[in-house]
């Protein structure tokens, strides 16, 4: 009895001694919360420390993680349930229950072969590459109760498929992943990404790939370099579970980096070029990818190889980046859990453009949709390719009738979702002279309530135009006058030079100026208001300022490739025009005749922007014209590129000398004036603030300043 | 108050069960009359309509059980009636409309509990079992809130002896705290674990049924079932005890049960008692017939079913089961079965308790038919779901082993063997119990907020 009255005591003891001491903890953490409120429960539900030593005791006892969307599996590996950017389930694929339809699978060795055989028109060979998912090559750090990696998964499903079919532009990265996996860990394992471990194994039995269809002997890789791993930090996966601190990431990266003997070529937003002199291999090679990430470790490698690499950030087809890459492969990588996006509409369209039928002497080719886009929730802006000077009928199912003249072998045309429908079937079909009409191409227009409403409208001729230019401000254009002169600038200006420095303001219309009458009719008070911007304007001229209007210049040259069709700037034509304008109210020797034109594809203007499409791959068919002369040359302050900082140097050293401002309306002219000057410092595109310091040194003969005229005001 | 909300575990409990230990027994049941409402009131402080509610019931308790034992003959009996109906009548409206989300003024705290309490007492006042209650007795036995979520239900002529003269000894605080932290632990890091389990299945039934999920999700919806109802009355037994009130058993041994019946004599046995007494055998009347004794037993289950769970689903189900247990009621009653049917029957009553807890889970409003079919369909789906997944297989091993282990202490504490000497079990028991407590009061509780204010709805 006195056994049991020990055991009692004891135990009443320390159940109240739980009690008293949570009772004293959360009372004085309860005591120490500074919001009102519920404190006591704050205390033990909000309280950040309790959370955090619960998410650790959760994680090293159990496994587990406040996310139900992350699985815990062994040595470290974090995999997620879904993807939350594209709604995949690894989880479902990884137990074979996710499988593509046969319709599914053919749709995807259909685009495969599209895809192929828009890049061999462009006498690129291509590869598609699958790079597995982390739950794939490390199955065996899945927990238990999930069982083993299905062999219904939908990359097996596909790769046989393929094979099957004798599709060969696909390459599998599984098996070549899964069997060097003793030589350490290739994936990170808080993350479903390569390592730097991982991208040399990719990229070596890339280099194979490469050999094999270019028919080359064995490329000479980048020797192996050395390997080091530490712990960091968890990467994106833990980040998500908050668990970044806990579950720790064995990064494994390159102990010093291969030498770097390529150069950074030119970037144009999501397309990046590297060149390399004497490289292992002289073939072009462009890399395309989703995931920025691929570039990050693939480039140390790739860009040591190959003469010329591209590094594209999509997988839409892009003349312009074919055009300024000239690849000899292109090499598509997408993930594992990427595979759905084969099926994707709106990347399979852009494809149109390396397809396009070809037409006959009799009937008009059928013109290619490249894509569409809303305008707002219920309108949407269809645009492709048609024979050059073509019409184009689109008919509506319910019923309209839209035409739409092509005299630049691009189209944009706008259809209006009526309010009582959801969606309207458009055919669109072109006809172009005698020639009989085109057979008509289809699309499904759909409505989105979500859809933001974009700065473009549609005129005549598929020319883009603002909906709304920022000039609402202007009512009084005497106001406008003061506001432009009253700042004593010229004054300083001749201070600092100490000589006669003239300054020039050049007033470069907007597309809406020059072409009108394309434009739609709700736009012509903008028109009106943009002329008396410019009669201000002009009143420059009574403080010294000498006011050089371009606008009848442009407007005398009717042409439509005086503006890029899809932004409001001039093209180079455009500019070559303000030059001449320029150079001859100057009193400067002015070239005579046309300059030597070449056809070339220009980034989309920022209309493509506005529509929230990528200007690299709804780029735009331009014609430019070569600098009038080889007698300058230019020194980039940085990088280069004509919309930075530069300094030109004439032959002729005995010209004036000037510094030019502009804005991105005269960044091409800009670079054409210098042929005028003996020296010139061009500022960065939007840079107004000349540094004391230039003129001091310069000590410029004219200031030069070229802006659109509907930003006047905003500058 | 709930048991599990934070003030009272850390505030109420602990600070009244001191001052409560240094008042002379016999003030001690007077100190409890003060410290019940007081509790109640504080924590519906922001709901005044429960707190209105229980001081009309407990008013009406008092004067109607005096009136009514003024009374004599027929119009005693009337008056009881009209008692009861009013009663009975309030309960099922306050159900109804709280379930379908209508109520103007929510639902009362506690009300399933004392309305049966109130009910009780003027059965038990109308057939001479018990005198009516003084002030001090009302106000006790209709408030006192360990038991009002889920029981033990205490008859009234019960209440008088348990709630005499409360004493407070060292064998009582000690299988006090056991049980507390039993009920605890039960709720905690078994139940809670559990349900998450189930509703992660529930979310993903479409994946599909295999047998193994399906002997899972029976075997999981048991003990999830078993584990809430008997957690949250053993921590009402726990307090109690501390308190020195020895509550009746409430719960015997739901798994070792060869038919529905013997289930439902062992699951809440204080409800079965409840139902028996005031329900059961008036229905019987005298006769005793065999149809006479289905119907009352069909009542008897559509009443407990209704009041653990007022949603169609559960009536519909409830209607239909009494039927046909009532047919087999009067086909087997009186007879014996061979072994073979009792094995038959220990592996079937699981598998009818799963179907009537599955019911019990179901949302309210209408029927979803599609919801059956996507069920029908599931099962022996190839691809079927891992109840597995849901949680690590390091907490799910956990999870079961707490339970077995619960299992077999609340088997020991039903059977007395707590109290044996010189019982080394115990103090392993004791020592694994309080670990298991401490790791569900730091670790689990902070993790389900909403338990603090959750009552039946939990399931």
């Amino acid at each position: 009895m006195k056994k049991q009255n020990h055991i009692n005591f004891i135990t009443v003891v320390l159940f109240f001694g739980v009690i008293a001491t949570l009772m004293i903890y959360f009372g004085i953490s309860a005591l120490l919360q500074t919001e009102s409120g519920d404190r006591l429960n704050a205390a033990i539900y909000e309280s950040d420390r309790l959370g955090e030593i619960i998410d650790n005791l959760n994680f090293k006892l159990f496994k587990e993680v406040d996310d139900d969307n992350v699985i815990v599996g062994s040595d470290r590996f974090l995999f997620e349930r879904t993807n939350g950017e594209n709604g995949y389930s690894y989880l479902r694929d990884y137990r074979g229950e996710a499988s593509f339809s046969p319709a599914e699978l053919e749709l995807m060795r259909q685009s495969i072969e599209e895809r192929r055989t828009a890049y061999e028109n462009g006498g690129a060979e291509y590869l598609l590459v699958v790079i597995p998912n982390s739950i794939t090559v490390y199955s065996e750090n899945m927990p238990f109760h999930y069982g083993k990696l299905s062999e219904n998964t939908r990359l097996s499903q596909l790769s046989e498929y393929l094979s099957e079919s004798e599709t060969d532009c696909f390459f599998n990265a599984t098996d070549t992943l899964i069997s060097a996996k003793n030589k350490g860990q290739l994936y990170n394992n808080t993350e479903n990404s390569l390592n730097a471990l991982g991208a040399y194994t990719l990229y070596i039995s890339l280099l194979e790939q490469i050999a094999k269809i270019s028919g080359t002997e064995a490329i000479g890789a980048v020797p192996v370099p050395d390997f080091h791993s530490r712990l960091d930090i968890g990467k994106e996966t833990a980040q998500k579970a908050g668990l970044q601190n806990l579950a720790l990431n064995l990064t494994i990266s390159m102990s010093s980096p291969p030498t770097t003997l390529y150069r950074e070529g030119a970037d144009y937003q999501s397309l990046g070029i590297t060149k390399m002199s004497d490289a292992l291999s002289e073939l072009g090679i462009m890399l395309e990818y989703n995931d920025d990430w691929f570039r990050v470790i693939l480039e140390p490698y790739f860009s040591n190889t190959f003469a010329s690499v591209a590094y594209k950030q999509n997988l839409m087809f892009s003349e312009f980046a074919n055009s300024k890459s000239a690849p000899s492969i292109v090499i598509q990588l997408i993930y594992e859990y990427e595979l759905e996006s084969l099926l994707d509409e709106k990347t399979a369209l852009t494809y149109g453009a390396g397809t396009k039928s070809e037409g006959t002497l009799l009937r008009t080719p059928r013109p290619t949709i490249l894509g569409s886009a809303h305008m707002d929730a219920d309108s949407v802006c269809i645009f492709g390719m048609a024979e050059k000077r073509s019409e184009l009928t689109l008919k509506t199912s319910d019923g309209r009738i839209i035409s739409q003249s092509v005299p630049s072998g691009q189209f944009f045309i706008r259809v209006d979702i009526p309010e009582e429908l959801d969606s309207v079937k458009v055919d669109i079909s072109a006809k172009n002279g005698i020639k009989k009409a085109s057979s008509p191409v289809s699309l499904m227009v759909v409505r989105d309530e979500n859809a933001p409403t974009a700065n473009v409208e549609i005129g005549k001729n598929s020319e883009l135009f603002a909906a709304k230019y920022p000039i609402d401000l202007v009512s009084d254009p005497e106001e406008l006058k003061s506001k432009i002169c009253k700042d004593p600038y010229i004054v300083r200006l001749q201070q600092i030079t100490e000589k006669p420095t003239e300054y020039v303001q050049v007033i470069v219309p907007s597309k809406l100026t020059v072409r009108a009458d394309d434009a739609p009719s709700y736009l012509m008070p903008t028109v009106q208001k943009l002329s008396e911007l410019r009669r201000a304007a002009m009143g420059l001229e009574e403080f010294g300022v000498c006011v050089i209007d371009a606008t009848a210049a442009l407007c005398e040259k009717d042409r439509f490739d005086m503006y890029c069709l899809t932004g409001d700037i001039p093209t180079a034509l455009g500019a070559y025009e303000i030059y001449r304008t320029v150079a001859a109210a100057l009193g400067f020797f002015v070239p005579e005749g046309e300059p030597s034109l070449s056809s070339s594809i220009i980034l989309g203007g920022k209309f493509i922007s506005a529509l929230g499409l990528d200007p690299t791959v709804f780029s735009e068919l331009s014609e430019s014209c070569e600098a009038p002369s080889d007698s300058v040359e230019l020194t980039f302050y940085g990088k280069a590129d004509l919309a930075q900082k530069y300094r030109a140097k004439n032959k002729n050293a005995s010209l004036p000398t000037a510094i030019i401002i502009h804005d991105e309306y005269g960044t091409e002219a800009a670079r054409y004036l210098c042929e005028c000057f003996g020296e010139v410092i061009v500022y960065a595109e939007s840079d107004f603030r000349i540094d004391a310091e230039d003129l001091a040194e310069l000590k410029p003969d004219y200031v030069i300043k070229i802006v659109g005229e509907n930003n006047m005001l905003t500058q | 108050m709930y048991l599990t909300a934070p003030a009272f575990l850390f505030i109420a409990f602990p600070l009244f069960t001191a001052i409560y230990a240094l008042v002379p027994r016999s003030v001690k049941k007077q100190a409890l009359a003060a410290f019940c409402p007081l509790v109640y009131m504080l924590a519906n402080i922001y709901n005044p309509f429960s707190l209105i509610f229980l001081v009309l019931t407990v008013i009406a308790v008092y004067l109607g059980t005096k009136w009514i034992d003024m009374l004599r003959g027929r119009r005693r009996g009337i008056v009881a009636a009209v008692f009861v109906a009013v009663l009975i009548e309030i309960f099922v409206s306050l159900r109804v409309l709280s379930a379908f989300g209508i109520s103007p003024v929510g639902y009362p705290f506690g009300a399933s509990i004392w309305l049966l309490a109130a009910v009780s007492c003027i059965i038990d006042v109308k057939r001479g079992d018990a005198p009516p209650p003084t002030a001090v007795d009302a106000v006790l036995y209709i408030s006192y809130f360990p038991v009002m979520l889920v029981g033990p239900i205490v008859k009234y002529r019960d209440s008088l002896e348990l709630f005499r003269a409360p004493e407070m000894t060292l064998d009582r605080l000690a299988r006090g705290a056991e049980y507390f932290m039993l009920g605890f632990v039960k709720i905690f890091a078994v139940t809670l674990p559990v349900f998450d389990i189930l509703g992660s299945i529930f979310d993903n039934i479409e994946m599909g049924f295999g047998i193994f999920a399906t002997v899972e999700f029976i075997v999981l919806i048991n003990i999830g079932a078993y584990s809430a109802f008997s957690g949250y009355s053993d921590m009402a037994s726990g307090v109690s005890l501390i308190w020195g009130i020895e509550l009746p058993k409430n719960f015997a041994r739901p798994f070792a049960s060869a038919s529905p019946f013997e289930s439902l004599r062992s699951f809440m046995i204080t409800l079965y008692d409840y139902l028996r007494d005031y329900l059961f055998l008036p229905l019987l009347g005298r006769k005793k017939g065999k149809l006479r004794r289905a119907v009352a037993f069909a009542g008897c289950f559509i009443a407990a079913s209704f009041w653990l769970r007022s949603s169609l689903w559960m009536t519909a189900f409830a209607i239909v089961c009494s039927i046909l247990l009532g047919a087999f009621f009067v086909r087997s009653s009186g007879g014996k079965r061979s072994r073979a049917a009792r094995v038959l029957g220990y592996i079937l009553t699981p598998v009818c308790a799963a179907l009537f807890w599955s019911i019990a889970m179901m949302p309210n409003g209408m029927p979803n038919m599609s919801f059956f079919a996507t069920v029908f369909e599931s099962f022996g789906k190839p691809g079927s779901i891992s109840v597995l997944g849901s949680v690590s297989a390091e907490k799910y091993i956990f999870t079961l082993l707490t339970a077995v282990f619960l299992l077999l202490i609340s088997e020991r504490a039903q059977k007395n063997v707590l109290t044996a000497r010189d019982d080394i079990g115990k103090i392993i028991s004791n020592a694994v119990l309080l670990l298991l407590f401490v790791f569900a009061v730091f670790f689990v509780f902070p993790q389900y907020p909403q338990i603090a204010g959750v009552g039946l709805e939990i399931l």
